[in-house]
């Protein structure tokens, strides 16, 4: 069987999944709305600026959610990163520079702040739980959907579930790094260049980190992976 | 980087993490070799099942409602982002940094006015309470206050000597002439006889 071909980020951020009907500036116009917000903001316009970065919000936040949500696997922490991060970039669009790519300046202001976060959790569930920061709210809603998903047989999905659990499990036990860098690229859909900018990686150092990453899962998902 | 004609496990990853897992097929020997093609295509697919699942879990979570609510979450605390809370600063430099209400000049004027009426404030609560510990009585213990003898008008003495501590002089001296005169003690009159008398002082030296 071969490999099926993989969706590019852009296709994963379809028009279709963003809410409300209103029409919002394509990715690569991102940074041009950015600008524009900059220059209202330098002039006080702050209502017509909160205005045009709301439509930002609402191109980007399904995708942020999700980024979020891969890095910490808890929803409220992933909706709170979220929150964070736009209003974070909203404060310092004073200081945007044009010539970085918007989306990249989020992201980067998206992870490090969803990295912080694990990083305060795991310090506070060293003390009282498992540490892996696992959604266990999570487990019921996936349970329920699963029951009612079609496709292959129940038997299949269960064992499809139980891989997905395990893999799961065992990408948060990936060292950092090498976590972080799996997450962008099989969840996120980035290249190794877009990845460099996201973490101040070098390009290589990306493809090492992956390499161990699967290395570690394939060995410790026997059979699975 | 092979082992006989196919890819060793390391070789696979290897493609796979160079490629993040696209355009793998590109690789000349997956193109000729069905056996490794198909292990490939089983490491890709796997990992991009579980790709899906994760984002699949996550959009479950983030409905559009979800979406929605936390758009306008965001919406709201906007409005509060360079609104500062208003801190009185401590007049040192660059304390006024964080203030946008008034100006500089205005907010530095007005933080002078205050420490200037702080300072005068405390000069006189100051004065109060050093008026109050010179004031205040001493305790039983102790001698009274010094009260200075009045002197003639014009003259002006060398030193001040307290009234109580002469009329306390005057009283020794008053009860030993007292007791001389009940009843001589020799040793006190050869004492007294030692003394000079004021009258027998020259005058210059009275």
């Amino acid at each position: 069987m071969p490999p099926r071909a993989k969706p590019t980020r852009s296709a994963q951020v379809a028009p279709s999944s963003l809410s409300g009907g209103s029409p919002v500036p394509a990715a690569d116009e991102l940074s041009r709305v950015a600008a524009q917000i900059k220059r209202l903001l330098l002039t006080a316009e702050t209502q017509g600026a909160r205005e045009a970065f709301a439509n930002i919000v609402r191109l980007e936040q399904r995708r942020a959610s999700r980024l979020a949500y891969y890095v910490l696997r808890n929803a409220a922490d992933a909706d709170e990163a979220v929150q964070d991060a736009f209003v974070k970039v909203y404060g310092h669009l004073g200081s945007y520079r044009e010539e970085i790519p918007f989306e990249i300046w989020f992201t980067r202001i998206l992870i490090n702040g969803c990295l912080d976060r694990r990083k305060a959790r795991q310090r506070r569930e060293r003390w009282t739980s498992d540490g892996l920061g696992y959604d266990r709210e999570m487990d019921g809603r996936r349970a329920s959907h699963a029951a009612v998903a079609s496709g292959p047989t129940p038997e299949q999905r269960v064992l499809s579930q139980e891989r997905h659990r395990q893999i799961g499990a065992a990408v948060q036990k990936l060292p950092e790094r090498q976590r972080l860098v799996f997450l962008l690229s099989q969840y996120d859909g980035r290249t190794p260049q877009e990845i460099s900018v996201l973490t101040g990686l070098n390009e290589s150092t990306i493809r090492v980190h992956l390499f161990r990453a699967l290395r570690k899962l394939r060995s410790s998902l026997e059979g699975l992976l | 980087m092979r082992s006989g004609t196919h890819f060793r496990e390391t070789d696979l990853l290897e493609l796979y993490a160079d490629t993040c897992g696209k355009d793998a097929t590109v690789h000349p020997h997956l193109a000729q070799c069905p056996g490794c093609a198909a292990r490939y295509a089983a490491l890709a697919n796997a990992l991009q099942d579980h790709g899906e699942q994760v984002s699949a879990e996550a959009d479950r979570l983030f409905t559009a409602e979800e979406l929605a609510r936390q758009c306008n979450r965001i919406l709201h605390r906007l409005h509060d982002v360079g609104h500062f809370a208003r801190v009185i600063p401590f007049p040192a430099r660059g304390a006024t940094d964080g203030l946008t209400i008034l100006g500089r000049g205005s907010m530095t004027r007005l933080v002078s006015r205050r420490w200037v009426a702080a300072a005068a404030a405390a000069g006189l609560m100051l004065g109060f309470f050093a008026e109050r510990v010179i004031r205040e009585p001493r305790s039983p213990g102790l001698p009274g206050p010094r009260v200075v003898r009045q002197v003639p008008a014009g003259v002006s003495p060398a030193v001040e000597v307290p009234t109580t501590l002469v009329s306390y002089e005057d009283a020794i001296l008053d009860e030993i002439d007292a007791v001389i005169a009940r009843r001589p003690i020799p040793a006190l009159v050869a004492l007294d006889d030692l003394t000079p008398r004021m009258q027998s002082l020259p005058l210059d030296l009275r």
